[in-house]
C-alpha cells in the first residue's frame, strides 16, 4: 500500500491535497445517496493508491471513475423496475396477457357480427370485412389458446411463436383496417389491445430473470397460487365465450339494424362487464396466497388488466368528448385514445422487461433490500 | 434456479472476500494477485459491484474503521453470496472438465 511519501519538487501534502480535489471533483459525479454511502471511503482507496507526488487523476482512474458514475445513475434510475416484485409481476404478466388476449379475441366477436349481419351473400367488401373482423378474431383466439397451454406448460418456444403469430395477424388487422378494407367495425377497437397483449407476452414469456431452460415462469404462478389463477385463466374466455354466443344468437335472429349496435354493445358489456369483476373479486378470494393478495399479482393486473375491455375504453372516450351516436362507427377521438393508451403500455411492459432482464437485482441503493426477498417467485 | 453465468469481477471480488472480510484496497489487490495481475480492478469498478452486490445481498459491511482520519470499511461474503460462489465453481468446474477431457488433458484438474 503505497502512501504520499518522500515527496518530489512538490511537497508531498500539497500535491495530496491537490489529487485530492480532484477525485472529490470526479466523485461529484456520482448521485447524492451513492456519495453519502461511499464516497470518503473510495477516497481513501483512491489516495492509498497514488503515487507519492501524483497531483492529477490518471485518465483511465478518471475514465474508470466517470463511467462508474454513469453506471450507478443508470442502475438507481432503472432499478425500481428491476426490483424482485416487478420481476414476479412480470411472471404473472406472461399468464395473465394470453388469457386476457383470449378473452379480447372472443368478446370481439359479437359486434362484428352484429355488424355484418352474419347473413347474406360474402362477396367483395364484405368478404374482406368479415375476412378482418371475424375471420381475426378466430384466427387470434386460436392463437392465444396456444399461448395460453403453452405458457401453462412451460413450452416457452411454442408460447413465443403464438404470440409472434397473434402480434402479427394483429398487426395485419390493423393494416387492412387502416386501408379502409374492413369498413369501420366497432369490433376493430381491439386490434390496439390485441397488439399490446402480443407485445406483453412477447416480453413477458421468455422469463424476465436469466432466461433458463425451463420454461416462463408462468407456469410457476399457475403452481403456485393454484386456484385463484386457473378460475382467471379460465373464467375469462369462458364469460367471453358465452357473450359472443348470446351475441351470434342475437344476431342471427334478424338483429341488422345498425342503430341497435349501441345498446347491443352496451348490453353485451352488462353481460360480460359485471361478471368479469366477479371473477376477478372470486379470484383474489379464492387462496389465501392469491395472487390478487401479493403487491405483483396487483401491479400484473393493473398494467395487463386495461386491455381486457379495449371496448369499455372507446366507448368512454367517445362519451367524454361528446360523441353520442356510435351507429356510423368509431370516431377519431376514441380510436386516438385507445391506440395512444394501450401502444404507451405495451411500451412500458416493454421497458420493464428489458430493464429487468438487463439490469437484474437493480434495487437502487445497497442500502434498500439485501437478499432477493419478493413473493418467492423470482426465477 | 437458472443463474446467469457470473463476470469475472464479480467472481473475483467474491473470491477475494471468499477468505475474510476485506476493506476496498485489500479487495482491489487481492483481486489483482488472484488473477496474476490481469486484472486490476479500479476504484469506479469496484465501487459499483460492491453497490450490486450489497444489493444482491451477496456481500455486506462487516466493520468500519477510521485509518488516519479515513473511513475504512470492510465488506464480507453474506451466506447467499457463498452460496451463489459455490454455485459458480461447480458450474465452471463442470465445463473446464469436459473441457480437459475433451482435448485429453490426463487427468483433467488435479
Amino acid at each position: 500500500m503505497t502512501g504520499p511519501a518522500q515527496g518530489g519538487p512538490v511537497p508531498p501534502s500539497e500535491a495530496a491535497a491537490a489529487l485530492e480535489r480532484r477525485y472529490r471533483r470526479l466523485l461529484s459525479w456520482y448521485p447524492r445517496g451513492h456519495r453519502s454511502d461511499y464516497a470518503e471511503e473510495m477516497l481513501g482507496v483512491l489516495m492509498a493508491g497514488a503515487d507519492p507526488g501524483q497531483r492529477r487523476p490518471r485518465v483511465r482512474e478518471s475514465a474508470d471513475l466517470l463511467r462508474g458514475a454513469v453506471w450507478v445513475r443508470m442502475r438507481r434510475a432503472v432499478g425500481w423496475f428491476a426490483a424482485p416484485g416487478w420481476r414476479d409481476t412480470l411472471a404473472m404478466m406472461s399468464l395473465l396477457a394470453p388469457a386476457l388476449g383470449l378473452t379480447v379475441a372472443i368478446n370481439s366477436l359479437p359486434p362484428a357480427w352484429l355488424a355484418l349481419g352474419f347473413s347474406g351473400p360474402l362477396s367483395g367488401f364484405m368478404a374482406r370485412s368479415w375476412l378482418v373482423s371475424v375471420a381475426g378474431p378466430l384466427l387470434l383466439a386460436a392463437e392465444w389458446v396456444i399461448a395460453l397451454l403453452a405458457v401453462v406448460l412451460r413450452k416457452r418456444l411454442v408460447a413465443l411463436g403464438a404470440a409472434a403469430m397473434g402480434f402479427a395477424t394483429a398487426v395485419l388487422m390493423g393494416i387492412l383496417w387502416g386501408m379502409g378494407l374492413a369498413g369501420q367495425q366497432v369490433s376493430l377497437v381491439a386490434v390496439p389491445a390485441q397488439i399490446c397483449l402480443a407485445v406483453l407476452t412477447l416480453v413477458c414469456v421468455p422469463g424476465v430473470d436469466g432466461l433458463g431452460s425451463r420454461g416462463g415462469p408462468g407456469g410457476r404462478v399457475a403452481i403456485q397460487h393454484g386456484r385463484s389463477v386457473w378460475l382467471l385463466i379460465v373464467g375469462l374466455p369462458l364469460l367471453a365465450a358465452l357473450h359472443a354466443t348470446v351475441g351470434l344468437l342475437e344476431a342471427t335472429g334478424g338483429m341488422g339494424a345498425l342503430r341497435r349496435l349501441e345498446m347491443v354493445a352496451i348490453a353485451a358489456h352488462m353481460l360480460t362487464g359485471v361478471p368479469v369483476i366477479a371473477v376477478l373479486a372470486a379470484a383474489a378470494a379464492a387462496a389465501p396466497a392469491g395472487w390478487l393478495r401479493t403487491p405483483a399479482g396487483r401491479r400484473a393486473l393493473a398494467l395487463a388488466g386495461p386491455a381486457v375491455d379495449p371496448r369499455l375504453l372507446f366507448y368512454l372516450a367517445e362519451r367524454l368528448t361528446g360523441q353520442v351516436d356510435f351507429s356510423s362507427g368509431p370516431s377519431g377521438v376514441g380510436l386516438a385514445v385507445v391506440w395512444a393508451v394501450y401502444l404507451a403500455l405495451a411500451t412500458l411492459v416493454a421497458a420493464l422487461a428489458v430493464t429487468a432482464r438487463w439490469f437484474p437485482g437493480g434495487a437502487g441503493s445497497a442500502a434498500a433490500v439485501p437478499g432477493g426477498g419478493g413473493t418467492g417467485l423470482t426465477v | 434456479m437458472t443463474a446467469k453465468p457470473m463476470q469475472e469481477p464479480t467472481f473475483l471480488i467474491l473470491t477475494a472476500l471468499a477468505a475474510g472480510p476485506q476493506h476496498g484496497y485489500g479487495i482491489m489487490a487481492d483481486v489483482a494477485e488472484i488473477s496474476g495481475s490481469r486484472v486490476r480492478l479500479r476504484a469506479g469498478t469496484l465501487y459499483a459491484a460492491l453497490d450490486r452486490l450489497r444489493c444482491e445481498g451477496w456481500v455486506d459491511v462487516d466493520r468500519e474503521e477510521i485509518v488516519e482520519s479515513r473511513l475504512r470499511r470492510y465488506y464480507r461474503l453474506t451466506t447467499a453470496g457463498r452460496d451463489r460462489l459455490a454455485g459458480e465453481v461447480a458450474r465452471v468446474r463442470t465445463t473446464t472438465a469436459v473441457a480437459a477431457q475433451r482435448l485429453g488433458l490426463v487427468g483433467g484438474p488435479a
